[in-house]
């Protein structure tokens, strides 16, 4: 079935369109929870939780890339589960890698927290994500929104997991020149 | 800011660039010779019509090539081993194998897999993206040729056409269907020639229009019904489709902007109906060619996933319009 059809499916209201969606995507968003939750049941879960929030949302938003508007849910879910069960802890997995490498970027900053607006600082990550060079961009795209390991990317784009970290650290520093400009490291 | 705040930042990121870091897979060699892709293709084609080999039955196919592994106890381990053989493959004259019965509807299989990859050909980028297919094992068994300058993409046994590919990676066979190319803009007729090898109008045996089914209410089948699906077969009408399509500059995916579909109120949607019909072009080699949209409402033609078209001029819209029958 096509993502239209299953659009379409959503607009009528009819339940067969988190069957179809949980057939068609439900590996790849499963995917995504599992690389932030490294928890088979929270994984599912949130798969669940997924399809709830289409449903939910599914009029009046119509997505242009269906795939895609799923990940950013399931993403955005697992990330909210994976805080709340591991507010005092080091969590497990890829995902405990990928923020400590995110923290890279904001060392330094004065102890007094800045006030920003999260949608600003999304404005500015989409500015910087699309000034990188196409390889570079994707590479880092695949650690910090879908939280793939150095191993998938280095396969995914046929490059040594050398290289792949040394792409990821250049891209940090460059990231963090940025934030650092834009005044959320003051 | 923390660091959870920096990663939650990430969450936003725009659909155009995590689409484009779908892409992976093998890249070709830059400044590859198109002239001598299309010499190996027309030799291919020589030798398959000197021969006289046509499709051949599956089954037998299948068996035949099963057991040829077997005696000659080929373990799939590694690269090393798929070039073995390969060149004992490239030693005989290929078997046109059947791209509809790689699809995974042939076996039931539902999985979906949204990977995408890039390979180089000549000047473009051609983006490929997985799909449903049987067992990898069955794949094996239906590689054509290797794409020259690639490592591990082969086209499909028999076929001069790019239309689909088979990967080997990770001790797997995959199949991949061409989605478009790499570019802000490009000629359909690369596309035409370099991926569906279609080089004339003579390429092509026959188109099947259907109607859209943007609307599927009861008056948007209605008016489905009262379209129906039609074959063009006349030469001089698929003459001037082909003339029209390879004269096209297509703009890439992800362009709804360009794309005058009109809004969702069913009033729209029942005229998107009306004036809209897709194509399936049915080559001489037996390949479909289904992607290809047109619409009436702004006189152009599309894709799914929002690849878009230059809009006709009114000449080529008034003459396509009258063989695809909207009126």
């Amino acid at each position: 079935m096509t993502d239209e059809e299953i659009i379409q499916l959503f607009f009528q209201r009819n339940e067969v369109a988190i069957k179809e969606t949980n057939k068609k995507y439900g590996q790849y968003c499963f995917k995504i929870a599992n690389n932030i939750l490294n928890n088979k049941e929270d994984s599912e879960e949130c798969l669940n939780d997924t399809w709830m929030k289409a449903w939910d949302s599914i009029p009046p938003t119509k997505p242009r890339h269906f795939n895609l508007f799923l990940a950013k849910i399931v993403r955005n879910l697992s990330f909210n589960k994976y805080k709340s069960k591991h507010t005092n802890k080091r969590g497990n997995g890829e995902i405990a890698l990928v923020l400590d490498e995110l923290e890279e970027c904001i060392a330094g900053q004065s102890d007094v927290e800045k006030i920003y607006i999260a949608e600003e600082l999304q404005t500015t990550i989409n500015e910087f994500v699309r000034g990188l060079p196409e390889k570079e961009r994707n590479v880092f795209i695949r650690r910090y929104f879908y939280s793939e390991s150095i191993k998938e990317i280095s396969k995914r784009y046929h490059k040594s997991e050398n290289n792949v970290r040394v792409m990821l650290n250049r891209t940090r520093k460059k990231l963090k020149a940025k934030l650092e400009k834009e005044g959320y490291l003051s | 800011m923390k660091k959870e705040e920096l990663f939650d930042g990430f969450g936003a990121l725009e659909d155009e660039l995590l689409k484009r870091s779908e892409g992976g897979g093998s890249a070709m060699k830059k400044g590859k010779n198109y002239n001598k892709i299309l010499k190996i293709g027309s030799a291919a084609a020589c030798i398959l019509v000197v021969l006289g080999v046509g499709v051949i039955d599956w089954n037998n196919n299948k068996e035949t090539e099963f057991n040829t592994n077997s005696k000659d106890n080929i373990a799939i381990e590694g690269n090393e081993i798929v070039s073995t053989e390969q060149s004992k493959i490239q030693k005989e004259p290929e078997s046109y194998v059947d791209v509809s019965m790689l699809l995974a509807s042939n076996e039931g299989v539902t999985e979906q897999s949204l990977a995408f990859s890039c390979i180089e050909i000549g000047e473009y980028s051609a983006i490929y993206y997985k799909v449903e297919s049987v067992d990898s094992s069955i794949l094996k068994e239906s590689i054509g040729s290797e794409v020259e300058g690639t490592k591990n993409w082969y086209k499909v046994s028999g076929h001069e056409d790019m239309q689909y590919l088979i990967s080997y990676d990770r001790n797997e066979y995959s199949l991949w269907e061409f989605s478009s190319f790499q570019s802000e803009s490009y000629a359909y007729g690369d596309v035409l020639k370099f991926i569906y090898h279609i080089n004339s109008a003579e390429d092509i045996k026959e188109i099947i229009v259907t109607p859209a089914d943007m609307d599927n209410t009861d008056k948007g089948k209605v008016i489905q019904k009262e379209i129906g699906t039609t074959t063009i077969i006349e030469e001089e009408e698929i003459e001037i489709l082909y003339d029209v399509l390879s004269g096209l500059t297509c703009y890439g995916s992800n362009q709804w902007d360009r794309i005058g579909l009109g809004d969702d109120t069913p009033s729209a949607m029942l005229e998107q109906v009306r004036k809209g019909r897709y194509l399936t072009m049915v080559t001489t080699q037996g390949m479909k060619i289904d992607s290809l949209k047109y619409t009436g409402i702004l006189g152009m033609f599309y894709e799914y996933s929002g690849i878009a078209y230059n809009a006709l001029t009114p000449e080529e819209k008034s003459a396509i319009e009258k063989i695809l029958n909207i009126k």
